[in-house]
């Protein structure tokens, strides 16, 4: 196996996707708030509904990746880049299941029921102001440090990709042809006899 | 005799500008300061849409723009020390970006204990109906120690007869202040 399978990689490119659209989304509200209420008000339900969607397809893609499981990585990787994959895609997965939960007791537990698009409708909590905040700090510090994995993770892979030679992206991608079996590097004798 | 080169002599006479410029002379400002209490700026009544409120607070920022916090007087008159604020508060809270202009008005009510936000333009129309609303909720939540309202502190020295309070927000923009803020610089 070369690449993930199908299934991983679409919900690899959605999530992708509602990531960005998340941050739109606190961007927006952010700045306005004050002048147009009304969006603000519709971006955080937005907010909300994307959040639980990415909690769904995160159990989806754990549950798709345990039974399909996942291409080696590149050969070429050391032991000690291995592990830190490893531990950031965990970390990544831990936090795309925190964050919606924070975010949901942030407001449950000030006796809001979030409506899920216009449709499914999640329970409050009893109220607690100070559940609420601590919710509120910890969906802050999980956004950041979320935002901060992502960026690494973004660029490991292009600098396994352009500086290493590793075709680490690839694997979440769409071949254009069959995937063939990885490249061996040709050593320097070979190459000679082949310019003559 | 070696000269001294030029640029480490700018160089000295640079740190010694800042070091005369850190160093504060005497202690003349702490002592202009002692005994001179601000004075008590007296509670404003305005009407805002057939009935009356009091401008219990000022929060300016660094951009130059401000909002101005209004309450119910009756509620006002009922705010207790040390206990959350009572059944039917109102609470408006006016947003200026210019000083003779009024944007979105933001109101806030307390309805079977649990605050509704809602708000309006500047010309009244309603812009956000009252009710439990998750934009507001989500940022209010930062002030779960003072009942969900950043501006209790301000709230409970007008009760008890200190006056308007004027606070200086260091944050531009539009994110909320710190609770620091509203907690220390209350007109007590």
């Amino acid at each position: 196996m070369t690449v993930y399978p199908v299934a991983i990689r679409l919900i690899h490119w959605l999530t992708a996707i509602l990531i960005l659209a998340q941050i739109a989304f606190a961007l927006v509200n952010a700045v306005a708030y004050e002048q147009y209420p009304s969006l603000a008000e519709a971006v955080v339900q937005a907010h909300i509904s994307f959040g639980a969607l990415i909690l769904v397809l995160t159990l989806a893609r754990i549950a798709a990746r345990a039974r399909q499981g996942a291409p080696a990585l590149p050969g070429s990787m050391s032991r000690a880049a291995r592990r830190a994959v490893q531990l950031v895609h965990a970390a990544l997965y831990a936090l795309l299941i925190a964050l919606p939960f924070s975010g949901y007791a942030k407001l449950a537990f000030l006796d809001f029921a979030p409506v899920l698009f216009g449709v499914v409708s999640l329970p409050a909590l009893p109220f607690n102001s100070d559940m609420a905040n601590a919710a509120r700090l910890f969906h802050q510090g999980a956004g950041t440090l979320l935002g901060t994995l992502l960026i690494a993770h973004i660029m490991a892979a292009l600098l396994h990709q352009r500086l290493f030679g590793s075709a680490v992206i690839g694997r979440m991608g769409w071949p254009t042809r069959p995937p063939t079996a990885p490249q061996m590097p040709i050593p320097r004798t070979e190459k000679r006899q082949s310019g003559r | 005799m070696k000269p001294v080169p030029l640029a480490l002599v700018a160089g000295y006479l640079l740190l010694a500008m800042l070091v005369i410029a850190l160093v504060p002379f005497g202690n003349s400002g702490a002592d202009a300061s002692v005994g001179n209490e601000p004075a008590t700026v007296p509670l404003a009544t305005v009407e805002r849409y057939g009935e009356d409120f009091v401008a219990y607070a000022i929060v300016r920022r660094t951009d130059g723009s401000f909002r101005r916090m209004l309450i119910a007087p009756e509620v006002l008159a009922a705010v207790q020390a040390d206990a959350p604020l009572p059944e039917g508060t109102r609470i408006l809270m006016e947003t200026y970006h210019r000083p003779d202009r009024v944007g979105t008005v933001f109101h806030k009510l307390k309805a079977g204990g649990r605050w509704q936000y809602g708000s309006l333009s500047g010309t009244g129309r309603i812009d956000l109906a009252t009710g439990p609303k998750a934009s507001c909720l989500s940022c209010h939540a930062r002030a779960a120690e003072t009942d969900l309202t950043f501006t209790l502190p301000a709230i409970r020295a007008a009760a008890a007869g200190h006056g308007l309070s004027d606070f200086e927000c260091g944050r531009g923009g539009r994110s909320p202040c710190a609770l620091d803020v509203y907690r220390d610089g209350a007109a007590w």
